[in-house]
């Protein structure tokens, strides 16, 4: 993580963007702008949490570790949220860790100024509740998909998730880390992209996923990706009331 | 006036002037195994906090297949989203164990909560302690087999009903597992083989304890462990998180 003196503009976290402009004025003190890595972690599970970050640019993961040291994906944060909930909620460590998938910019404060800052019933603590409200939702519906839905169906799920955020059909990412966000071998995920790239749907070379049939993909897709898109979407049109 | 303790923990941590200022509001109600209190998509009427019953929070996947995802007792509060701004429930609360709850209409509660900040503090933070439980679930759900995973679903029970004794069919575990019926069978028979529990007809016993507890997954452990000692307070004074505007 590297630090830089803070930009002010463009403001490219969606939950900053929304703020008034006099609100966002007031909490620009207290930002300071990072820059992440591909692969870094962001918190380890059940540690203390000194900062809470609003992506830009990077997405990060929340993922679960069982007590036998297995992961899975539970939520992805990307420009849309923040990461650091558990301390707006009144939690002090989190139970999660969070780790970055696509490297780039987000915007940190200190845990301490988030809580000075976050006024019940202002704009930034509506803002944030009801990012809250949809992650539940995102978290909740991974407890099914984990369960119920197929490696491939989770696969082209993920695939199309992380073009999202990447705002490109081609972005970097190693079968290794899909296979621990997905919580299966990594074989799993080896035999699941080249039934993809078979079919046509994607290109993979050391690494480097390219979507080529997105309409296809999100046919082979479970639910879960258009329920989530649907999540995140309402958060950019519904201002929450 | 001398109110009794309110048998719902997040109610019991308020002053007890908040509590007897809510209280006015609160409507004890039985909860009835079976009852539907939200149904996804549906407006939330009233907030409960269980006191003797159990709700189950399910999410529906491929619109039909039910999985639960939280377990809420006598430590939590039904209702989260209205807490969130939103007043639309997105999974199904199904009673699973029959009690006692207090209950308050979603508008009256919606008043007393932006008026209360030690209401605010108790319920995110249970929120927060929801979510860890949400996330630990789609992992536990992940990699453990359904034995372990049925030991973790009864001691999660056993805790919030207090009692060794409790009624739930294979059928209504399937719901909770998420796996068929059979698998629901073969799990009980085996906990019930190592005398662990007793099973007849939808009646559970929990006979040993501590046997139990051995045979959960690690997850169980974890849940508790959110539960039991609910995340300190941050070391500024008060929670400026949640104090009025």
């Amino acid at each position: 993580m590297t630090r830089t003196p803070t930009p002010a503009l463009p403001i490219r976290n969606r939950i900053l963007a929304a703020l008034l402009a006099t609100e966002y004025e007031r909490l620009l003190p207290r930002l300071e702008h990072v820059t992440w890595k591909r692969g870094e972690t962001v918190y380890r599970a059940d540690q203390k949490i000194d900062a809470v970050y609003f992506p830009e640019d990077a997405v990060v993961a929340m993922v679960d570790t069982t007590h036998d040291r297995r992961t899975v994906e539970v939520g992805i944060i990307g420009r849309e949220g923040i990461v650091g909930i558990n301390i707006f909620l009144g939690g002090v460590v989190t139970p999660d860790r969070a780790i970055v998938q696509l490297p780039g910019g987000a915007m940190r404060m200190k845990s301490r100024d988030l809580r000075r800052e976050v006024r019940f019933g202002s704009p930034v603590q509506r803002l944030l509740l009801n990012y809250t409200r949809s992650f539940v939702a995102v978290i909740s519906q991974s407890v099914a998909c984990s369960q119920h839905h197929g490696i491939e169906q989770r696969l082209a799920r993920w695939l199309l998730t992380m073009s999202d955020y990447a705002g490109s059909r081609e972005f970097l990412m190693f079968q290794q880390s899909i296979a621990a966000m997905l919580g299966v071998r990594r074989v799993g995920v080896s035999e699941a992209a080249g039934r993809f790239q078979a079919d046509g749907l994607i290109n993979y070379r050391r690494g480097r996923i390219s979507l080529l049939d997105r309409p296809g993909l999100a046919k082979r897709a479970c639910e879960c990706y258009r329920f989530i898109r649907q999540q995140y979407d309402g958060l950019r049109s519904g201002r929450p009331r | 006036m001398l109110v009794p303790r309110a048998p719902n923990s997040l109610l019991a941590a308020l002053p007890g002037r908040e509590y007897r200022r809510l209280l006015a509001g609160l409507e004890p109600v039985t909860l009835t195994f079976g009852d539907v209190l939200y149904e996804p998509g549906e407006t939330i009427r009233h907030v409960y906090f269980p006191g003797t019953s159990l709700v189950s929070l399910l999410t529906l996947a491929d619109g039909h297949l039910a999985l639960e995802v939280g377990l809420i007792g006598r430590d939590g509060v039904v209702g989260i989203p209205l807490m969130l701004g939103h007043d639309v429930s997105a999974v199904r609360a199904l009673v699973q164990g029959t009690g006692t709850a207090m209950r308050m209409a979603a508008a009256q509660f919606l008043k007393a909560f932006r008026r209360s900040p030690p209401l605010q503090r108790e319920l995110y933070r249970y929120t927060h302690t929801l979510m860890a439980q949400i996330s630990q679930t789609a992992a536990c759900n992940r990699f453990h087999v359904v034995e372990t995973r049925l030991a973790r679903w009864l001691l999660m029970t056993h805790d919030r009903v207090k009692s060794d004794r409790f009624r739930l069919t294979h059928e209504f575990l399937g719901h909770m597992l998420g796996v068929r019926r059979v698998g629901v069978t073969k799990a009980a028979q085996a906990l019930q083989e190592r005398k662990l529990i007793s099973y007849s007809r939808g009646d559970i016993t929990v006979l040993d304890r501590a046997g139990l507890e051995a045979a959960a997954c690690a997850c169980y452990e974890v849940v508790k462990d959110m539960h039991d000692g609910a995340p300190a307070g941050p070391a500024t004074t008060g929670m400026p998180v949640i104090a009025a505007a």
